[in-house]
């Protein structure tokens, strides 16, 4: 009786069949975060018009068969535009979230499983930087690094880095004192190794839920950036900077300029949150049937 | 619940608790699944009955569903639950508050999480009795103060005002005792009610719980996985398996002429007085014990400890001066209760701490002068393992069993590739694990399973001295009884000499030819096991032996 | 509410608070070199950032880099630095000639009061769509919320500024046009706090007072959007986490009543880690302060340092940053304090 096996364990790939299908949600967003991807890569081909070029149609007319989503100020093609300009936006907001993530998830263990006074005063550091108006920091770093695309990335990574420091860290701590940390020692592993062999893949599973929540807030943190001025600028297209352009005219009544980048914005920051959501399920092994 | 002349005089004699044929059920990710099939018990007004099972086997899921507190995802699937006459299957919230409290009061494990964090504990007695009776605040504080009183607090005026996270476990255990028993109810139900405490703290509550049932002609349902417990306690025992009531009686037949054969597997196995290894688990199941090797006194010692000690700043040393010797081939038990240091010495002794002061002496070898961090790359590594108490904690949840296993043998054996293969195959016959399970995760294995990969992962490099934190506290009665059969046959095959960390007494008495007692820090008594259990000599030792309930209370008269 | 003895529990509690007022030192100090070497970086000579207009004369220039200190070593720039803040010298603004501590006093309330009435607004809704959410899980409601929420932390703050300002300007015509706080052929009355709704409640001014609460209710909605949805999620996961708690489960099992249970036992457990965000949460305000006052021309210090921004004006951005980070020490310093007072588990020492 005390050796009554447990039923026979599904397959990796069965049970992530399974969830999926439990939680159509999550299938949809992540299929939408696919279907983004796709677009970005493929957007020469899909798009119809040139971004850049004038005259694909009257200025300022609203969406048609020909303009699906209308035209700007000064006749550009705002479907081309959108079209183009996911892929700047995901590419932003990828590098940047990938960069502090790598980054942030090593401190965060090593931060997490030394404890003592090096994890307080990281814990401190952290602290500060997370309740500070990271907008602001944002604004302060471009202003000061100059106004470009790269720049825009490191500032984003920067005012990421804590949320990684802080999720590995909590993780690590946690987990340090399990007894399969000191199995790892019993077995011949170092401290350094007890950590990046055995905590961080441990860790994995909550470090990427985490990478997609922020990939949709990275992506809202660089098109407000572009929004106030800072970082890509016009003519690139950009979701932010289609929105500055159309802030002047929403108050005669030209909708498309603005709703348009913002619908854009909205839909893929919500796949890449559901998609998070989602991902958590999946990966905590326990939920597993 | 208004009943009128008649219905009392009747009420008196009914029994309080009436369960007739429960089932419930549980939805979850595969369906819907019976937890209990069809049970039925009774309990009589001023009764103590124990419901004794194992995990799994129903027995909170049945009590909670009978004082309507079961999850939401579970619902009565079947049968009747009558409390005091009164039918309450399909009672709603708003029909069962005037009872509970006021009929039937529940007490939980884990008493300081079962306790408003933030309200101090006067309050929350006060505000029990203010559900059900209508007195001003006043009088509900100085009633709560009586009850803390009643709990024996030591200082109830003041410790009204007290915090759950200021008050000691056994204390925030007797404070929700004053909650359950505010308005004198007229059966309680006790959940493992001392789970997580010290021996001696056990008693204290238990007593003390068992004075007050009595005193008030309360009736209790006592639920526990400690037969011993049972026994001692309770005027009456069921016995639960797999969700169906097996056995009823009284607690002298049920454990000296047990009928179910489940019934006799769990009194087997429970460890008692006079017990050897062999008479836990019926005779044929497991392979025979080889012999005994024969003790080897004198020098030269395989571990020599002198002098250790480790302070962690909290104010008390946690290792204060601790000196034993081991020989090849001797088991040595280590007793104490929490903070007396023995988990700090296993650590110290495997060298996953650094020691403040004192000698570690391996094999003539000091240990302590290499440090925890680069131990690990000394070629005493693998001579000194650790078998851990809790299988859960102790298995990297990534791992399949085959990878748990193999980790120290690649590392600290250098095997690779096909002699990896082999080795580990080797290791999990000599632990009786299933081959087809090695690629499994460790959620997907049972607890014994589990504990056999964290001993296999031990045993692997035939260390020459294995430490024992606690291997089996973890586990369920008969899954401890194969595990204890398990680890004394590995330490008389492969001569390993043991250190068996424990709070069981009658673990450590069947499985240690010597035993140390450890208190605050230093060794209070060492002695040969059978000398320290007949004869103590220290005060602790002696307290602490008599707050373990055995069965041997029920030989005799 | 502790069982310590009052004058000890007041020593205690004195001592505490000063404690974590020096623990809020070293952010402050960290804030101020973080700014005094970002506006080392930035290229061109340190004294053009601060005098009064791009046309200023050598002679200007030179006063202003001697007071500055730059032909000293790094370390005394350093120190001049801290005097100047220590007389709240932040330079002079070239955008409007005047000291810039002068406006940004000036331009603050309005920060404040859009602030403040969006978190206001925000914790209004969504504190109790949290808890009735996690009272009836599964229920549509619960359902809506969280859609809802997972909706409003993807809008953006300037996409749902302008698009209210489409809808309820534009479209519905209800709202006044977006152009700042006060229309512009109103008078503003006398400056008390600086908060107009209060301002004209005390001089007794109705039209106005209704005026500028009509301007102020679209960015305050804006604002209030975007923080809505992770105050309402993690409401509800609180309450949700409290009520499936084994304490919650000990209350019912002695019978108190509903109500009790609810707000005494649940609630006031599970606004615990709610205060504790809202610290977050209001720097987060600040931050999306900026932008709001873009969408809304609203005069105030986002706006301000913004403007100061895009014109190559680096003073009234370096006194921006700083005023931030203070007004953040402060708000996380009184947050930490009330937690301390409302969660008994945690002491002040």
């Amino acid at each position: 009786m005390s050796l009554q096996s447990a039923p026979r364990a599904p397959s990796r790939l069965g049970s992530a069949v399974w969830v999926l299908r439990q939680n159509p949600v999550t299938l949809i967003a992540l299929v939408g975060a696919a279907l983004l991807a796709c677009i970005a890569i493929f957007a020469p081909w899909i798009a119809p018009f040139d971004p850049l070029a004038s005259g694909a149609g009257p200025a300022l007319s609203p969406p048609s068969a020909t303009n699906w989503a209308g035209t700007d100020q000064i006749g550009r093609d705002v479907f081309s535009r959108l079209v183009w300009a996911s892929r700047l936006d995901l590419a932003i907001a990828l590098a940047a979230v990938a960069v502090s993530g790598a980054v942030g998830a090593v401190i965060g263990a090593f931060s997490g499983y030394a404890g003592g006074r090096l994890d307080r005063v990281v814990g401190r550091i952290v602290d500060v930087m997370m309740a500070f108006p990271l907008f602001v920091l944002a604004m302060a770093l471009v202003a000061a690094m100059g106004n470009s695309a790269v720049n825009i990335v490191i500032a984003t990574a920067i005012i990421n880095l804590p949320f990684y420091i802080r999720v590995v860290r909590a993780e690590v701590n946690a987990r340090r004192g399990a007894g399969w940390v000191e199995a790892a020692r019993l077995a011949g592993a170092s401290h350094s190794q007890a950590v990046l062999r055995f905590l961080l893949p441990n860790v994995l599973p909550i470090l990427a839920v985490q990478l997609s929540l922020n990939l949709g807030w990275a992506i809202i943190n660089a098109a407000g950036l572009s929004f106030i001025g800072l970082g890509v600028q016009p003519p690139t297209p950009e979701w932010g900077i289609m929105v500055a352009e159309g802030a002047t005219y929403i108050t005669s009544g030209k909708w498309w300029l603005v709703a348009f980048p913002g619908l854009a914005l909205t839909l893929s920051v919500l796949c890449f949150n559901l998609a998070g959501d989602g991902l958590r399920d999946l990966l905590d092994p326990r939920t597993r049937p | 619940m208004k009943m009128s002349p008649q219905m009392q005089a009747d009420s008196a004699l009914r029994p309080i608790l009436e369960i007739e044929d429960l089932r419930i059920a549980f939805s979850g990710r595969g369906g819907e699944s019976e937890a209990v099939k069809g049970v039925s018990l009774s309990v009589a007004p001023g009764e103590v009955l124990g419901l004794v099972g194992e995990s799994g086997s129903g027995k909170t899921v049945t009590m909670l569903a009978a004082a309507g507190l079961l999850e939401r995802n579970g619902r009565i699937a079947g049968g009747r639950v009558r409390i005091a006459g009164q039918d309450v299957t399909r009672a709603s919230r708003g029909m069962l508050r005037p009872i509970r409290g006021a009929v039937v009061s529940m007490i939980f494990q884990n008493p300081r999480a079962a306790l408003n964090p933030i309200r101090s504990v006067g309050d929350q007695i006060a505000d029990a009795i203010r559900a059900h009776e209508r007195v001003s605040k006043a009088q509900a504080q100085a009633r709560a103060v009586a009850l803390l009183t009643a709990v024996n607090f030591p200082r109830p005026e003041a410790q009204a005002r007290a915090y759950p996270h200021e008050l000691s476990g056994g204390m925030c255990q007797r404070a929700m005792i004053a909650v359950a028993l505010a308005c004198n109810p007229r059966l309680l139900i006790a959940d493992e009610p001392t789970t997580g405490l010290d021996p001696t703290t056990q008693k204290s509550v238990m007593d003390l719980l068992a004075g007050l049932i009595a005193d008030r002609g309360m009736a209790m349902v006592l639920i526990t996985h400690d037969l011993a417990m049972a026994a001692q306690y309770c005027a009456r025992v069921a016995v639960m398996e797999q969700g169906a009531l097996v056995e009823t009686g009284l607690p002298r037949r049920i454990f000296l002429a047990p009928r179910h054969p489940y019934t006799q597997r769990l009194v087997a196995a429970s460890p008692t007085r006079g017990a050897r290894i062999e008479d836990l688990v019926p005779p044929g199941t497991l392979p025979a014990l080889p012999a005994a090797p024969a003790p080897r006194l004198g020098r030269p010692h395989l571990l020599e400890v002198i002098g250790l000690q480790k302070d962690f700043g909290g104010g008390a040393k946690a290792v204060d001066g601790v000196s034993f010797t081991l020989n090849a081939g001797q088991s040595l038990g280590l007793v104490g209760e929490s903070g007396s240091g023995k988990s700090t010495t296993s650590r110290l002794v495997c060298r996953l701490l650094d020691a403040d002061a004192g000698a570690i002496v391996f094999d003539g070898q000091d240990l302590a002068a290499t440090s925890e961090r680069d131990f690990h790359r000394s070629p005493r590594r693998s001579d000194i393992q650790l078998v851990f108490q809790d299988p859960t904690d102790s298995l990297n949840p990534r791992f399949t069993a085959r990878e748990c296993i193999a980790d120290p043998l690649r590392r600290l054996g250098g095997l690779r590739g096909r002699a990896l293969e082999a080795a580990v195959r080797e290791t999990a016959d000599l632990v009786s694990f299933p081959q087809a399970l090695l690629d499994r995760l460790p959620h997907q294995l049972s607890g014994g399973q589990k504990a056999r990969v964290g001993i296999g992962r031990a045993v692997c490099l035939r260390p020459k001295l294995m430490v024992l934190d606690e291997p089996t506290a973890a586990l369920d009665v008969s899954v401890q009884a194969v595990v204890l059969h398990l680890l004394e046959r590995l330490r008389r095959e492969l001569g390993m000499a043991y250190l068996f960390v424990s709070h069981d007494l009658n673990v450590v008495r069947m499985m240690c030819a010597d035993t140390l007692v450890m208190k605050s820090g230093r060794i209070v008594e060492a002695a040969p096991t059978e000398t320290l259990f007949t004869a103590p000599e220290h005060p602790y030792t002696r307290s602490l032996l008599a707050a373990v309930p055995s069965l041997d209370a029920l030989q005799g008269d | 509410m502790r069982a310590a003895s009052g004058s000890g529990a007041a020593l205690a509690a004195v001592k505490g608070v000063g404690g974590r007022l020096l623990s809020a030192l070293p952010a402050l100090f960290g804030v101020l070199a973080l700014t005094f070497i970002l506006m080392r970086v930035l290229p061109g000579d340190p004294a053009s950032f601060f005098v009064s207009s791009p046309t200023a004369g050598e002679a200007e220039l030179a006063i202003v880099r001697q007071r500055m200190g730059l032909d000293h070593p790094l370390p005394m720039q350093f120190l001049y630095y801290l005097r100047d803040l220590a007389t709240g010298d932040l330079g002079t603004a070239m955008t409007t000639g005047r000291p810039v501590a002068d406006d940004l006093v000036e331009r603050l309330p309005a920060s404040l009061e859009l602030t403040l009435a969006g978190l206001l607004l925000a914790v209004a809704v969504a504190v109790p769509a949290g808890v009735l959410a996690a009272l009836r899980p599964g229920s549509v409601f619960d359902h809506g919320v969280r859609v809802l929420c997972s909706a409003g932390v993807s809008l953006p703050t300037f996409v749902s500024g302008l698009l209210l300002i489409y809808v309820f300007y534009y479209w519905l015509g209800w709202a006044p046009d977006p152009t700042g706080r006060l229309d512009i052929f109103a008078f503003p009355p006398e400056t008390v706090t600086g908060f107009l709704l209060i301002d004209c409640l005390l001089a007794g001014d109705w039209e106005t007072w209704w005026s500028s609460l009509s301007r102020l209710i679209l960015p305050a909605c804006t604002m209030a959007l975007f923080t809505i949805a992770p105050l309402a999620r993690i409401t509800r996961g609180s309450m949700l986490a409290v009520l499936t708690s084994d304490f919650v489960r000990t209350a019912e099992a002695v019978g108190l009543p509903r109500r009790k249970v609810v707000v005494t036992y649940a609630l006031r457990n599970a606004l615990i880690p709610v205060v504790t965000i809202s610290g977050t949460i209001f720097s987060t305000m600040l931050g999306a302060n900026v932008l709001v006052e873009k969408v809304f021309s609203w005069p105030g210090v986002g706006r301000y340092a913004l403007d100061a921004l895009m014109a190559s004006d680096y003073a009234p951005v370096q006194g921006f940053v700083l005023l931030m980070a203070t007004i953040f020490v402060f708000v996380n310093l009184a947050v930490d304090l009330l937690y301390a007072v409302i969660d008994p588990r945690v002491s002040l020492s």
